[in-house]
């Protein structure tokens, strides 16, 4: 007496065509999501030549004649941060680690969040912190376009601390022009060395 | 080895057709939602660059731009509006003649058929002296926008509407057409007289 016989199986699983099909599609997707990345989304942040995301420093001039130095190192991102700047039709998101000197008692760090358009001929950066103590006068909106070799931005002052806003000081009313080349980090502490 | 064949073919087919509707813009939004932000057989569309300028009830000349885009969605604008039957887009305006301030974000959202918007202007947040558009309503018909908004006039943190301003209490029209940064430049200059 014998049992029935084994039953054959004729086509497997297919375990390993399905893995390679989703493996093939990951692949691609990246490639493509790369690829998009560098013709459209941001070409600003690859290659070997000029780039928005680096470290820039320059020098704030206020309308009422104070001097100081703004140092800004860009980075792309993609969590984290205000919801809002994550992704915004048409736009990318950057964040930068700003730091002020010469117009504040000690040095001011702030991280600012926004985003740049595909030729960052639009780039917009805004800190959003709580009023901390302290004084003098800090940026906190900055906002212009990347040129290549230069970031030029226009910013407003505002006062640091709880101190009020003053209607007839033109630093907190008029805008200002800061022109950022490129840099490295010991630039802005050998430019805020000796500075407030 | 045959269904491993026949899957990936289906999976490429399913990819190709979803690709082709996505670069081509058919897709359901452009049906449905949204046809004002496809350009199906080269039809006009509202979410591209416009320019136009304008004149305030007390008599600035200013330059306006506006760049729109369709808002997607994804983890920002939603892609429709709390308006029923409404879709939004997103964008950046530049205002030149009125105020000092190099670009604000803007949002918006639109009828099926474009003829009815609104937009909304961010604002620098803290802005150098000088006046803001604030909400645009208006209707777009293929190569125009034509839209109104009463101006806020803000500096540094605060911001006024109203009072005995005509420009923050009487709207402003403008008139936009299809346009480019450079087009709205050289409005800018000639308001400038430089």
């Amino acid at each position: 007496m014998t049992g029935p016989p084994a039953r054959r199986r004729s086509g497997g699983c297919g375990c390993v065509g399905t893995l390679v099909t989703i493996v093939l599609a990951i692949v691609g997707i990246g490639a493509a999501a790369w690829w998009y990345d560098i013709a459209i989304a941001a070409p600003w942040s690859h290659g070997d030549g000029p780039r928005l995301t680096r470290a820039w420093i320059g020098t704030v001039r206020t309308p009422s004649g104070k001097v100081g130095t703004l140092a800004l190192d860009v980075h792309r991102y993609a969590f984290g941060g205000p919801r809002r700047f994550v992704y915004q039709a048409g736009r990318v998101a950057i964040r930068a680690d700003a730091r002020l000197c010469g117009l504040t008692p000690s040095v001011d760090a702030v991280t600012m969040y926004g985003t740049a358009n595909q030729s960052a001929s639009d780039v917009s950066l805004r800190a959003r912190v709580p009023d901390r103590a302290g004084a003098g006068l800090t940026v906190r909106v900055l906002r212009g376009a990347w040129r290549g070799d230069t970031l030029e931005l226009a910013t407003v002052l505002v006062r640091a601390g709880h101190a009020p806003y003053r209607a007839d000081d033109p630093d907190e009313n008029e805008r200002i022009d800061i022109m950022l080349r490129p840099a490295d980090g010991a630039a802005f502490d050998a430019a805020c060395t000796g500075v407030p | 080895m045959t269904r491993a064949l026949t899957a990936l073919a289906i999976a490429v087919v399913i990819a190709t057709v979803v690709v082709t509707a996505i670069v081509t813009g058919y897709t359901p939004d452009s049906f449905v939602s949204a046809p004002w932000a496809y350009s199906h057989g080269g039809r006009p569309v509202l979410t591209r660059t416009w320019v136009g300028s304008f004149v305030t009830p007390a008599g600035r000349r200013g330059a306006l731009l506006l760049d729109l885009h369709r808002a997607t969605g994804y983890r920002g604008v939603a892609p429709v509006s709390r308006i029923h039957g409404w879709a939004t887009f997103t964008g950046i305006a530049r205002t030149c003649g009125v105020s000092d301030w190099p670009a604000e974000d803007i949002g918006g959202s639109a009828n099926r058929s474009g003829s009815r918007l609104t937009i909304g202007f961010e604002g620098p947040g803290v802005a150098p002296r000088g006046w803001y558009f604030d909400v645009m309503s208006g209707s777009w018909s293929g190569d125009t926008i034509r839209a109104a908004a009463t101006l806020e006039q803000r500096a540094g943190p605060t911001s006024t509407v109203g009072g005995p301003d005509r420009d923050t209490r009487d709207s402003t029209r403008v008139v936009l057409v299809p346009g480019s940064e450079a087009d709205y430049a050289a409005r800018c200059r000639e308001i400038s007289g430089r």
